[in-house]
């Protein structure tokens, strides 16, 4: 019995041990994967205090939607004769998230982009980097009650709910009935983008009717039974908009087993919304989704870099602001946005982020 | 004597959620002309097959006197392993093996933090909820697992007589599942240790050995629901899949008429009690209730089968006392 004890005891720790060993390997490794790729990374930058390096914070490192971001940042950072740590805690926490930014500040770093864990809670932490005299913005979220100088991002909520009501809009042809698929009633950024689909179809295609809207909270399985629950609910129904990442693929999986079963004909219901490639992918080649509204987070991570150095070097951020290279950038108010993108079948396979 | 089977056949928690369920079913088909379709019934019984087969697992595991609320980590951790294997090009069996196998690893994990360490069931599988969801998250650098080949999908998405392959296996394992619970030495043993721990093991019970077989047992269950919903929905997110599933499951079991003290109802009850959350889910949708609506009426009816199960229970003993 007693030998038992000390078995399942050594057995959970190395299972613990094993589960803090994965977990710390995966921000070294981001360092060491881009080693090769030229710039220096992490720690002991080389970089004299004359105020040229930059720590860019993710939500965390090891999915490949910072990976592709990381890119972008490095990339840039060696073309503006910069200094860029791409650091994030090993997975989504906001006080990990601060201690790492906290752990910078200490090292003379001229500016900071993070995106924030916690919008609130980087508030003190901000402030302290800005009274040392450190450039601070955010990029991907945004923390708008903070005292960060610029917000870097894809487009406002709004602007790409816009964007993908017109898109939805073109391929209902302009009429028939349109369902919503959200993640959640109350993020501000689901709610923002529904106001500005809304209002685009509200003024512009009076014969679009919106039928409902359903919730999934993140969950596959539930955007899944949830487009199936539509399929049945309106026999009608012309179009599928999805507001979240997980929605228009789940939705493209209902239909395609709905054509599949012979409860729903091919094309007659059009489906497209916030994607991501590679849970797009097989949708988009199968032709059930035609297009969805995405961003290149390689791109916003070049942006970011580029605001962060013009602001160290004093140029302004206005309509000037350019960067070779990124289309489609847009300046409103205290954000800088760098652009969304379409994938369709064309371009899909240019991506690989998630 | 016959009035008396009668009698207590209706105070039985199973028929109790049965009608409850019948008539929320009934409720949904007055309020809406495309609930009560034939092919409507059969997305229903899709929709509640995956959760289903969680349920009987963790049944077995609340009947012990236990609680798992891993499920959910369980069920990714495992479509995600699955689903890499399939990936990989090996052939379904192996990867519907090796998902059995992370689930029956992970069930085995929890008995032995339970039984060895004597923590408390749901402090255990609360935390290792995390650490299963965590490794999910490592070996897929959370991103998705999706794009599986159709030879791999046609085992979730086929039906046989109209109704989802992934259903029929529900009732398979519930039947055999069952079986095992009513009839088999190890079953009886289960409910015992439900009952009186302490009696159970001065009666010669070992009761180590009966929770590391429920814990495993509901682990390989969970596995195998994890591959089918790889193959049902074709994709598994490591970060979202089954988030609300342990509560969900737990809730059906609780409704279905087992006790949360271990010992008391069935697996049958359970069943009933997920298919009556598959029926609301459903129905709110086709009724067209607003959606700021759905959840709180989705936990409204919850809590009136909750109800009714403890008041008919108290009833009961008071009636045995």
């Amino acid at each position: 019995m007693k030998l038992k004890k000390v078995l399942a005891l050594v057995l959970a720790l190395t299972m613990i041990m094993a589960f803090a060993g994965c977990s710390g390997n995966t921000p070294s490794s981001t360092p060491a994967s881009t080693a090769g790729g030229g710039t220096e990374s992490k720690g002991e930058t080389p970089t004299p205090a004359g105020g040229k390096s930059l720590f860019i914070c993710p939500k965390s490192v090891g999915f490949d939607y910072w990976t592709a971001c990381e890119k972008g940042v490095k990339d840039a950072a060696a073309a503006l004769g910069y200094t860029a740590v791409f650091n994030g805690p090993s997975e989504v926490d906001s006080a990990k998230q601060i201690n790492m930014i906290e752990d910078m500040l200490t090292k003379k770093i001229s500016g900071l982009a993070a995106a924030p864990n916690d919008a609130a809670a980087v508030g003190p932490v901000f402030d302290r980097a800005i009274e040392q005299g450190v450039n601070t913005i955010t990029f991907d979220t945004d923390a708008p009650t903070t005292n960060r100088s610029w917000y870097v991002g894809p487009d406002s909520d709004y602007s790409m709910g816009q964007q993908i009501a017109e898109m939805i809009a073109e391929e209902m042809g302009g009429e028939g009935e349109l369902a919503f698929m959200v993640a959640s009633l109350g993020a501000e950024n689901q709610v923002a983008k529904v106001e500005g689909a809304k209002a685009v179809l509200e003024s512009k295609y009076p014969k679009i009717s919106i039928v409902t809207t359903v919730v999934s909270d993140d969950d596959n399985q539930k955007a899944f039974a949830n487009a199936q629950n539509l399929l049945s609910t309106y026999p009608n129904l012309k179009g599928i908009l999805g507001f979240a990442g997980a929605e228009a693929p789940q939705a493209a999986e209902a239909v395609t087993q709905a054509i599949a079963n012979g409860d729903v004909k091919e094309g007659q219901i059009k489906i497209t919304g916030i994607g991501f490639p590679s849970q797009c992918r097989p949708y988009v080649k199968s032709g059930i989704l035609k297009q969805v509204l995405s961003w290149n987070p390689e791109v916003m991570g070049i942006v970011t870099v580029h605001v962060l150095a013009a602001m160290e070097e004093g140029r302004p951020i206005d309509s000037t602001f350019k960067i070779d290279g990124v289309e489609g950038l847009k300046i409103e108010d205290k954000n800088v946005y760098s652009g969304c993108l379409v994938l369709d079948i064309n371009n899909i396979d240019q991506y690989n982020y998630s | 004597m016959n009035k008396l089977s009668v009698q207590k056949f209706l105070k039985r928690q199973e028929t109790i959620i049965s009608v409850f369920t019948l008539l929320v079913f009934f409720a949904f088909c007055m309020l809406s002309q495309n609930f009560g379709t034939d092919s409507n019934f059969q997305l229903i019984l899709q929709q509640v097959a995956v959760n289903g087969i969680c349920v009987v697992g963790v049944g077995v595991v609340v009947i012990l006197g236990g609680i798992d609320l891993s499920a959910g980590a369980v069920l990714a951790l495992s479509g995600v392993v699955g689903g890499m294997f399939i990936k990989q090009g090996m052939p379904v069996l192996v990867a519907i093996l090796a998902s059995i196998g992370i689930g029956m690893l992970c069930g085995a994990f929890n008995a032995l933090l339970i039984t060895q360490l004597s923590l408390p069931p749901i402090i255990t599988t609360l935390a290792t909820n995390y650490l299963f969801r965590g490794v999910a998250i490592i070996i897929t650098g959370g991103s998705w697992v999706n794009n599986f080949p159709r030879e791999f999908t046609k085992y979730g998405t086929g039906r046989i007589f109209g109704t989802s392959n992934v259903f029929w296996m529900f009732l398979i394992i519930l039947a055999i599942v069952s079986y095992m619970m009513k009839y088999m030495n190890i079953g009886r043993k289960i409910y015992a240790v439900g009952t009186n721990n302490d009696a159970a093991d001065k009666s010669g019970i070992s009761c180590t050995k009966v929770k590391f077989f429920g814990y495993t047992l509901c682990g390989g269950i969970i596995g195998f629901a994890g591959i089918m919903y790889a193959a049902q929905i074709g994709a598994v997110a490591s970060t979202s899949t089954g988030l609300t599933l342990g509560t969900q499951v737990l809730a059906a079991a609780l409704a279905g008429g087992i006790s949360i003290a271990g010992g008391r109802g069935t697996l049958f009850g359970a069943s009933v009690g997920i298919l009556m959350i598959g029926i609301i889910k459903n129905g709110l949708i086709l009724t067209k209730v607003s959606e700021f609506w759905i959840d709180a009426i989705t936990g409204a009816i919850i809590l009136l089968a909750l109800a009714l199960n403890v008041l008919n229970s108290r009833e009961k003993r008071r009636e045995e006392a």
